[in-house]
């Protein structure tokens, strides 16, 4: 009776082990950990938060699969000039899903600005618009956005055939771009 | 010993057997060509279709990726030339990318494009009415006519509605053809039509519209 209540047990734990060896291995995502790693780490002297790693896809992130706990719906960086570097603190993004729901946020000293997923849940597609911080200049994105919320999925820092470059306020000629 | 080998042996023999008879059939079909009957290709028939694509789904985030396997080129995404502008209607969409936008569709499901053509043409051949699809035009046997009225699981979620209600955010239904006809999807017409061999312009015209958000556009061209 008791070696029968002790194999039990046995079998009892390995099958548990097996059952949490199988979790573990299914609750990984490489694909979204290469994406994160891909990312390097953070700027010297520049700390998590706010302000850091202006131009990278926030959402990779901050899209609800780790590993940053505030998840955002909208997230990029703004530079003042096209092909600059200087970013555009004080710009105002709009955005503005297709029910007709709106969204406004400054773009912070970075350039970066964010919208928490708490905040704001845009029903795709949505659609851009950049005014300058003296709003003087306004831009509208030319196309809409089908259903990604980090800009910079698409804003890759170089210009090339499936990218339109980093977001800007004021284009090469002189004019909002 | 041989009672050792025999149950080796034969196994070995069945695997060897195989092995030689897929070699024989590869011989056979390494050299023939897999064709795909579908919509000829001609700017009067495919640009409406391509600019309708390239607008709606071929956004840089969506199919403007050469990850995705329908891949879709044009001016509002994905360019084809390396110095060309994406995202940019400046350098319009190319004869050569709207090319490339016609062979991934075409490609993408080639024996189910083969099937539904081979229906669907018979109707845009005999002048008639392209829309409603005639009862052995099934353009719904196309992942990508299914995932864009939303009866298949899309990213991008529901784009056409082909049957009132339609869910928030989509365009609502308009007479076909400015008539004081049925109700449809000007972006479902636009798709039907060109599968059946005779792309209705004016409906792809009116599918360009999409998608439109209820607050006016506040900036500058």
């Amino acid at each position: 009776m008791v070696m029968r209540a002790h194999a039990g047990l046995v079998l009892l734990v390995a099958a548990a082990g097996a059952v949490a060896s199988l979790a573990s291995v299914s609750c990984v995502d490489e694909v979204h950990n290469e994406a994160v790693a891909a990312l390097g780490p953070e700027a010297s002297g520049v700390s998590p938060g706010p302000l850091h790693r202006p131009g990278q896809p926030c959402l990779t992130c901050h899209g609800g699969s780790g590993p940053a706990k505030l998840q955002l719906s909208v997230g990029g960086t703004v530079y003042l000039n096209q092909g600059g570097g200087a970013p555009a603190p004080g710009a105002t993004v709009q955005i503005e899903d297709i029910l007709g729901n709106l969204w406004t946020v400054q773009a912070n000293a970075a350039g970066n600005f964010f919208v928490a997923l708490s905040d704001y849940a845009p029903t795709y597609p949505t659609q851009m618009q950049v005014t300058s911080a003296d709003g003087t200049v306004l831009d509208q994105m030319l196309t809409h956005v089908g259903r990604d919320g980090s800009c910079a999925d698409c804003h890759t820092p170089t210009e090339g055939p499936t990218s339109a470059g980093p977001v800007f306020v004021i284009a090469a000629g002189g004019d909002g771009g | 010993m041989l009672t050792r080998v025999l149950p080796y042996l034969v196994p070995a023999a069945i695997a060897g057997m195989a092995t030689f008879a897929s070699l024989a059939s590869c011989s056979v079909v390494q050299n023939s060509q897999i064709g795909i009957d579908a919509p000829p290709y001609s700017d009067e028939s495919f640009t409406p279709v391509g600019d309708y694509l390239g607008n709606r789904c071929g956004t840089l985030d969506c199919h403007g990726q050469t990850s995705r396997n329908l891949r879709i080129w044009g001016c509002e995404g994905m360019r084809l030339d390396p110095d060309a502008s994406p995202a940019s209607c400046t350098d319009p969409t190319t004869e050569d990318e709207y090319q490339a936008t016609y062979r991934s569709l075409v490609a993408l499901e080639p024996q189910v494009m083969s099937t539904v053509y081979a229906g669907c043409a018979p109707y845009g051949e005999d002048g008639g009415d392209v829309y409603p699809p005639g009862l052995s035009c099934h353009p719904e046997l196309l992942t990508f006519i299914r995932k864009a009225r939303g009866t298949e699981a899309h990213k991008g979620g529901q784009l056409i509605c082909v049957e009132e209600p339609c869910p928030p955010g989509l365009p609502p239904q308009v007479p076909l053809d400015g008539d004081a006809g049925p109700l449809v999807d000007p972006q479902d017409v636009c798709l039907v039509s060109w599968l059946e061999g005779a792309t209705d312009h004016h409906e792809c015209g009116l599918a360009l519209d999409d998608p439109t958000f209820p607050v006016p556009d506040a900036g500058s061209e």
